[in-house]
């Protein structure tokens, strides 16, 4: 079963990414903010990471440029879900790694739809020399 | 800010009632995609609800705020800026307005 790393500090909305993604049928491991997040990162293998933005102790953003500094998150998706929708945060998510912007509210759908599109194109990409990337994908999301 | 929990509380019970409704009329596998919907509609007003704490609590940060700049000028301090703009209030926004939020893949 694949694992995704859910990181927020709002326990409902944790509570609800984790129910939707558990329907969906991932493993999901729970995080209250960037640094438990990084330590839930290192003691376990996670196929996606779904982080805030504005948290304590470490943000979504930090968070993401941290885990691409480790080799064994140097392509993983990892998606900012965030009530931040200004381009200049986009561009700085972007800049630190991230594979994608999602903003809340979330529509729970379209989040299992979004998170199947970014791991299965992580395989893709993961079992082919593939001379493209995740990043780069350069695509607004509308299904 | 009375709106959205409102709008949120009544999406909520409104989409639990369709639940209940579906559960009445033949158990959870008849309940089927009807409940589905009415699951994930209410767990989108439940952000909503999530929110609006957040923004609770941002109101109160700007009361605050305000509340030291009308101390300031009280004791006859030259104020700067705009300080009018950190007290106006923010127009409501309710979550009929709103679609779900964008998403982006780079």
């Amino acid at each position: 079963m694949q694992s995704i790393l859910a990181v927020d500090d709002s326990a409902s909305i944790r509570q609800m990414v984790a129910f939707t993604l558990k329907n969906a049928g991932y493993n999901v491991i729970e995080a209250a903010d960037g640094k438990e997040g990084l330590a839930k990162a290192r003691e376990n293998t996670v196929n996606l990471v779904l982080t805030d933005q504005n948290m304590p102790l470490m943000d979504g953003i930090t968070l993401v440029k941290t885990l691409r500094g480790l080799p064994m998150y140097a392509t993983t998706p990892m998606l900012i879900l965030t009530t931040e929708s200004s381009a200049e945060m986009k561009a700085l998510g972007k800049a630190a790694g991230a594979t994608g912007w999602l903003v809340k509210p979330f529509d729970p759908a379209r989040l299992v739809e979004v998170v199947r599109k970014v791991i299965g194109q992580h395989v893709l990409v993961a079992t082919k020399p593939a001379t493209a990337g995740l990043r780069g994908l350069g695509t607004t999301w509308e299904p | 800010m009375q709106g959205i929990i409102d709008s949120a509380a009544s999406e909520l019970l409104r989409s639990f009632r369709e639940i209940q409704d579906a559960l009445d009329r033949g158990g959870i596998d008849a309940a089927g995609t009807g409940a589905d919907h009415a699951l994930l509609r209410a767990m989108t007003a439940l952000q909503f609800q999530d929110m609006t704490g957040q923004l609770i609590s941002g109101l109160r940060a700007r009361i605050t705020c305000a509340s030291g700049v009308l101390d300031r000028a009280t004791a006859g301090e030259l104020l700067q800026g705009n300080p009018a703009g950190e007290i106006f209030p923010r127009q409501i926004v309710l979550q009929a307005n709103l679609a779900p939020g964008s998403i982006d893949l780079f």
